[in-house]
């Protein structure tokens, strides 16, 4: 497989979230496909570029977002080496395992994401904070399955 | 039997005709709406197209279809038919990023109409906002609408903001809160208008 076409489909799921429907939004949160896709790559490709296309990622959404730049390029890239390194102490062939390394990755990237917006000395209410932390986190980790398939035909 | 599915995919055309003519027959009153306000209003107004909008759910922000070759730049008002929707906070030469007046980031000197109170609207991320710093005796009661004040250096003073729903203390008690509901629909805007200063 060509990796060129993995920056198609960063450009495609970027987009996607670009124009995310508003009635497939939840309580205003929408999954994070991008993050999906990092860690899909660690489970189809071999390490290297797994991270080279982590970082295209995380500058991806870097630039389409008006917070602190290159979070996100940081986060995925930590991501990405951590699931590797997790990839290879325990057995991740299951996809509710992989839905759950999803899930988990998801909630730091929102936990880190939320606490650095508090920190710039803005104020986000608790049920807010939680909501777009947990509904966000969950959707991402259920819509998980089908960005694996698209990059597991891709990888083969 | 082939003349029953030929109506059959007949119907289902015409299904999609029907529909694609009632969007087209919103999109032409929604339209017409933004036209008459844009001769109405004594505002140099630039009206935009929402082509996309928050990556995720920490920030609150559309993408319109005009930037600078539309002289529209960084830090100029934007609203709808309604009220005001944000600022925009970056622009390209045909495209802008709006904030929208809910993200937690904006910050948006403000009176209220009736009783010329002044505070400090913030957004939430939620569907409401909040106005804060009101004193303890502050002239504000449910149903008032909040409009931005002179002091705000970003937006025309008199914008509508919204309408207050409810009104409650802080933690320290020293100071008094006002939900607002915001007048325009953030989480469904469409088209909206750039004030050209």
């Amino acid at each position: 497989m060509k990796k060129w076409l993995l920056l198609l489909i960063i450009a495609v799921l970027a987009f996607l979230q670009l124009i995310w429907p508003v009635f497939l939004s939840f309580f205003n949160c929408k999954p994070d496909l991008l993050l999906i896709l990092i860690v899909a790559l660690v489970f189809y490709f071999d390490f290297k570029t797994a991270i080279v296309f982590a970082i295209i990622a995380g500058l991806t959404k870097d630039a389409f977002l008006p917070q602190v730049f290159a979070l996100n390029t940081i986060l995925f890239s930590i991501w990405g080496y951590l699931i590797y390194l997790l990839s290879r102490q325990i057995s991740i062939e299951v996809v509710y395992v992989r839905s759950a390394i999803v899930l988990i990755a998801a909630l730091l990237t929102n936990i880190i994401t939320g606490l650095q917006i508090i920190n710039s000395g803005l104020i986000i209410p608790l049920g807010i904070f939680l909501r777009s932390l947990i509904i966000s986190s969950i959707y991402t980790a259920a819509l998980s399955p089908l960005v694996f398939k698209l990059v597991k035909k891709l990888a083969a | 039997m082939m003349q029953a599915e030929r109506l059959y995919d007949e119907v289902d055309a015409l299904r999609w005709q029907l529909s694609d003519l009632g969007e087209l027959n919103r999109e032409n009153i929604r339209l017409r709406g933004l036209l008459s306000f844009k001769q109405r209003s004594p505002l140099r107004l630039v009206a935009a197209r929402v082509i996309a909008r928050s990556f995720e759910a920490w920030s609150s922000s559309v993408v319109i279809d005009k930037g600078k070759k539309s002289k529209i730049n960084a830090g100029m008002a934007v609203i709808d038919l309604q009220g005001l929707v944000g600022r925009v906070i970056e622009a390209t030469d045909n495209s802008s990023r709006v904030m929208l007046i809910n993200d937690p980031s904006q910050g948006i000197s403000s009176i209220v109409q009736r009783s010329r109170q002044d505070g400090l609207v913030n957004g939430t991320l939620g569907a409401n906002l909040i106005m804060r710093y009101l004193p303890e005796d502050a002239q504000i009661v449910k149903g008032d609408l909040v409009i931005t004040s002179e002091l705000s250096q970003i937006y025309p003073k008199g914008l509508l903001i919204g309408e207050v729903i409810n009104i409650g203390s802080d933690f320290s008690g020293l100071n008094r809160f006002a939900q607002i509901k915001p007048a325009a629909q953030l989480t469904s805007i469409e088209e909206v208008f750039v004030i050209i200063p």
